[in-house]
């Protein structure tokens, strides 16, 4: 049923894309944590409807599953994707890379104690869990002998936390986030990053003008602090003192 | 009941009490067949489906957990799978949804999971599979049921089928054969020999059986003849004994003066003369064993009322049944009767120009015979009716009575009436 009430969404939102208001953008997520997520109150999803004001467009945030976003997109379905690392047209030739950033996401080891770690070979032989389909966790950590695959969150950590893992490497704000709803207060990260990765919002190449638009938006955005307000407004209730 | 009807329901019987012995039995080996298949199962789930509870319990991944468990109940029998993981929570599949089952009516087996971790074996959680026994058996003996069915019909159709054959081949066979030995049971028949109609002949039990029988009728056949002939023999020479006996008799009769002792021998040949009679009608018609009283009594009356001389002013009346008596039985109806008529003819109309006699004898219900005698002479003495005084007649139809086991009753007022009731 949900499946049915979800395609007849996605139809009806993609017939808007194509024949409905011209001043909607309609930009694909497969967040539902504090970067984005369906009430439309994540960090991105913030930052997006102030970007695509200052433009003069509204944008519409709608989730995709992660292996279809890029594909609907990259087919003309939909008008943007949210959140991506750089050389995304490589695969999908019609989307264009806005330049300027999103942000950074941080790829982090998450612990119930305290030691020293210094890039991905200093983790090498512990016990480490990572996302299944996370391919820069994956990539890095190919070939280490004490590798756990789970598919979520919820799994990283309940390993974590039940001390079946030594580390959980995930993104730092998101981690936070999902440790504040699980309520294991015992676990934080370990400094410095593995990994840090700038991200990009893509569009479909119809709306190739609008790209320097949003960058400059994007970045009138950080240069008036509006950017910095919505970050800190949207990650410090999870982050750790 | 025909043998073919015996040979059903033996038939039936016999399949019957098979089917009713064998299908417990056959029904006990499928159960343990069946509980084989499941014991092997779980040895199945053991080896395919633990590896991966662990790994959910271990990795936490409890959606997926929850999906192995809700794939071990689809195995047959497997009605309740639980898993208490490490911290007491419990993950199951129809856990108390039945509440119809008790534990007795569910094999449980029970499994510790174990991940091995950094050396150690560690407990993340236990699983519990229920197998419903009670459904096993039930759908055991449901599916005897057809095997039971499909006997059953074998059991008819092989008993009608048994039935129909034997018959065609025996029954019908052996009626004929009942009915041509009851039908042919005379001397005469016994030379005539039995064949059973059959399309084809065969050399079996059957045919051995007419030929054997041929073979004794034949033999049969052949001592019946000689009997006979030699029965005829004994009786012509007991006739012409008997006529040389009569003929001393009167010889002697006619030799002497005492007019008692001529009496006497003159009704010793009388008797004499009933038997003979007797015996002549038995040789002559070849009839050695029984004749019809209809036959006999009036060939008897007429050589008594020759021989005697005032015979020819007696008027004789004679009714008699046709009646089939034993040689025995006809020489006792023989000198009962001899000896009522010769005592007529001698004393009973003695002063009269005429008399009548008549003799009747004829079928009564309830398989009786009866048998009366009356002349119109003079009568005879109260004293030889209540039995007290009488001759040696009347002592010989008394006698004869008996043997007959009969009843007798005299009356001499108007003549003599002698009327006699028996069995025959």
């Amino acid at each position: 049923m949900k499946k049915t009430v979800g395609l007849l969404l996605m139809l009806l939102v993609m017939l808007s894309a194509v024949y409905g208001n011209d001043n909607k953008f309609y930009i694909s997520t497969s967040y539902k944590n504090l970067l984005s997520n369906t009430e439309k109150s994540g960090m991105l999803d913030r930052i997006m409807k102030e970007v695509f004001d200052r433009i003069g467009l509204e944008a519409e945030i709608v989730f995709t599953r992660t292996e279809k976003s890029l594909v609907d997109v990259n087919a003309g379905l939909l008008d943007g994707e949210l959140n991506r690392v750089a050389g995304m047209e490589n695969q999908f030739p019609n989307l264009l890379q806005v330049p300027e950033p999103n942000m950074t996401m941080h790829f982090v080891a998450f612990a119930t104690q305290d030691f020293q770690i210094d890039g991905w070979e200093s983790i090498r032989n512990l016990y480490i869990g990572i996302v299944r389909g996370w391919k820069i966790l994956e990539q890095n950590t190919a070939g280490f002998p004490h590798r756990t695959l789970v598919p979520s969150e919820s799994e990283l950590f309940s390993m974590l936390h039940k001390e079946r893992l030594d580390v959980a490497l995930y993104s730092k704000l998101t981690g936070y986030a999902a440790l504040k709803e699980m309520n294991y207060d015992e676990i934080f990260h370990l400094e410095p990053p593995l990994a840090s990765r700038k991200m990009y919002l893509y569009v479909h190449k119809r709306h190739a003008d609008l790209v320097p638009k949003i960058a400059d938006a994007l970045q009138s955005m950080k240069d008036d602090g509006s950017y910095q307000r919505i970050v800190s407004d949207s990650t410090d209730p999870y982050l750790k003192p | 009941m025909s043998i073919a009807r015996r040979y059903t329901l033996y038939t039936m019987l016999l399949i019957l009490v098979l089917t009713a012995v064998f299908a417990p039995l056959m029904s006990l080996a499928a159960y343990r067949q069946e509980y084989q298949r499941v014991s092997e199962q779980i040895e199945q789930i053991e080896h395919s489906h633990i590896p991966a509870l662990v790994s959910s319990l271990w990795m936490t991944h409890y959606d997926l957990l929850q999906e192995q468990i809700e794939s071990i109940v689809e195995f047959p029998y497997i009605d309740r799978v639980e898993i208490i993981d490490d911290e007491g929570r419990l993950y199951s599949v129809n856990y108390r949804e039945n509440p119809t089952l008790k534990a007795e009516e569910m094999k449980k087996y029970r499994h510790t999971l174990t991940y091995e971790h950094r050396g150690e074996e560690l407990q993340v959680g236990k699983l519990s599979m229920y197998v419903n026994t009670r459904r096993l058996r039930s759908d055991v003996i449901k599916g005897q049921v057809p095997f039971l069915l499909y006997n059953l019909l074998v059991a008819l159709s092989l008993a009608l089928a048994v039935s129909l054959l034997f018959h065609i081949m025996v029954g019908r066979h052996l009626s004929h054969f009942v009915e041509f030995l009851q039908s042919s049971s005379d001397s005469a028949a016994l030379s005539v020999p039995f064949s059973f109609e059959r399309n084809r002949k065969h050399d079996d039990e059957l045919n051995e059986l007419a030929e054997a029988v041929n073979s004794m009728r034949r033999k049969l056949h052949g001592q019946f003849q000689e009997k006979e002939m030699l029965l005829k023999e004994v009786h012509h020479r007991i006739k012409n004994n008997m006529s040389s006996v009569q003929v001393l008799l009167r010889m002697q009769a006619d030799s002497i003066d005492n007019s008692d002792a001529l009496v006497a021998l003159y009704d010793a040949a009388s008797r004499l003369q009933s038997m003979m009679v007797l015996y002549d009608k038995l040789y002559r018609q070849g009839m050695v064993e029984s004749m019809s009283v209809a036959e006999y009594l009036p060939a008897l009356l007429k050589e008594i009322f020759e021989v005697f001389p005032g015979g020819k002013k007696v008027q004789l009346h004679t009714e008699i049944d046709n009646v089939l008596f034993d040689a025995q039985e006809l020489s006792y109806l023989g000198i009962m009767t001899n000896e009522l008529v010769t005592n007529s003819l001698k004393h009973g109309f003695l002063d009269q120009a005429e008399g009548h006699i008549s003799v009747v004898l004829r079928r009564q219900p309830e398989q009786k015979l009866e048998f009366i005698y009356r002349d119109d002479g003079v009568g005879i003495p109260e004293s030889a009716i209540n039995g007290k005084s009488e001759g040696l007649g009347f002592m010989l139809i008394r006698s004869m009575v008996e043997q007959f086991e009969g009843s007798i009753e005299v009356s001499g007022e108007k003549g003599t009436v002698v009327h006699v009731l028996f069995q025959h």
